[in-house]
């Protein structure tokens, strides 16, 4: 009877192994998740400057986002 | 957010010709350890015209790599990581005082192959709350790039800081004729 129970316990272990290694393979990648697209390549061409809208940053917004913090590697 | 990390000590490589005619001239190459990781990192500072460095960053086992800046290890300790690659900028300004600095984050692409889009990326969404705790506004002019993910420190030491920041931005337009795809 031990033997038996024992023999259980070790298939049931076995089985739980090789469901949680099949989960892994099947569980969804963090860009399926969160549906990026997939990678293609890009002709390549001059993007004009103009197309990147930029902002300078305001003294307060800095104070604002270092105001934690207690050293500064740049004045 | 907090960036009260000591960093690593950086070592300095090498420096290295870069002669393709481009706007960029030549490469600033550092690396460091984590520690914690048990990982080395490689840190490349691209010299360009304008006195701009491009400060970019991967981890050394994925040196073959051609997507090495889009992988993420997640190993952690990214707090003395980042830090450490901040600690560039002053080694840099100690040789080049008027120097500005651009930083770009890159697109993540995981392991089905499917990739971030490169408008307000991850990485950049950390760099841009990283760097005003590091850096201060005596000494640069901080611009942000939603649209392309990217940081400008613009020294305020070389003149027209507004005509300097158009210049720059069009010769890196010009120099990285594919920055979609790279970035």
């Amino acid at each position: 009877m031990i033997y038996y129970i024992v023999i259980c316990h070790i298939v049931f272990m076995l089985n739980f192994n090789n469901m949680s290694t099949l989960l892994k393979k099947t569980q969804s990648s963090k860009g399926e998740r969160l549906n990026w697209g997939k990678v293609q390549s890009v002709e390549k061409g001059t993007i004009p400057a103009s197309s990147f809208s930029g902002r300078k940053l305001t003294e307060s917004e800095h104070a604002k986002r270092n105001r934690d913090s207690k050293t500064l590697l740049v004045p | 957010m907090t960036f009260d990390y000591p960093g690593y000590d950086l070592k300095f490589i090498q420096k290295e010709p870069y002669d393709d005619g481009s706007a960029h001239k030549y490469t600033y190459i550092f690396k460091f350890f984590s520690p914690l990781t048990k990982l080395h990192y490689i840190i490349r500072a691209d010299y360009h015209s304008f006195d701009v460095f491009a400060v970019k960053f991967y981890c050394k086992q994925h040196r073959r790599s051609e997507r090495k800046y889009n992988i993420i290890t997640n190993k952690g300790d990214i707090g003395n990581i980042l830090v450490t690659c901040v600690k560039v900028i002053p080694y840099l300004l100690g040789k080049y005082s008027n120097a500005s600095f651009g930083i770009s984050g890159a697109r993540t692409i995981d392991r089905s192959g499917r990739a971030e889009d490169y408008r307000n990326n991850q990485r950049y969404k950390i760099y841009k709350e990283l760097i005003p705790t590091k850096i201060g506004t005596n000494t640069f002019e901080h611009f942000e790039y939603d649209h392309v993910s990217s940081y400008l420190l613009l020294n305020k030491n070389g003149g027209d800081v507004i005509t300097r920041e158009r210049h720059i931005k069009e010769m890196f337009c010009t120099t990285y004729n594919n920055l979609e795809d790279i970035l």
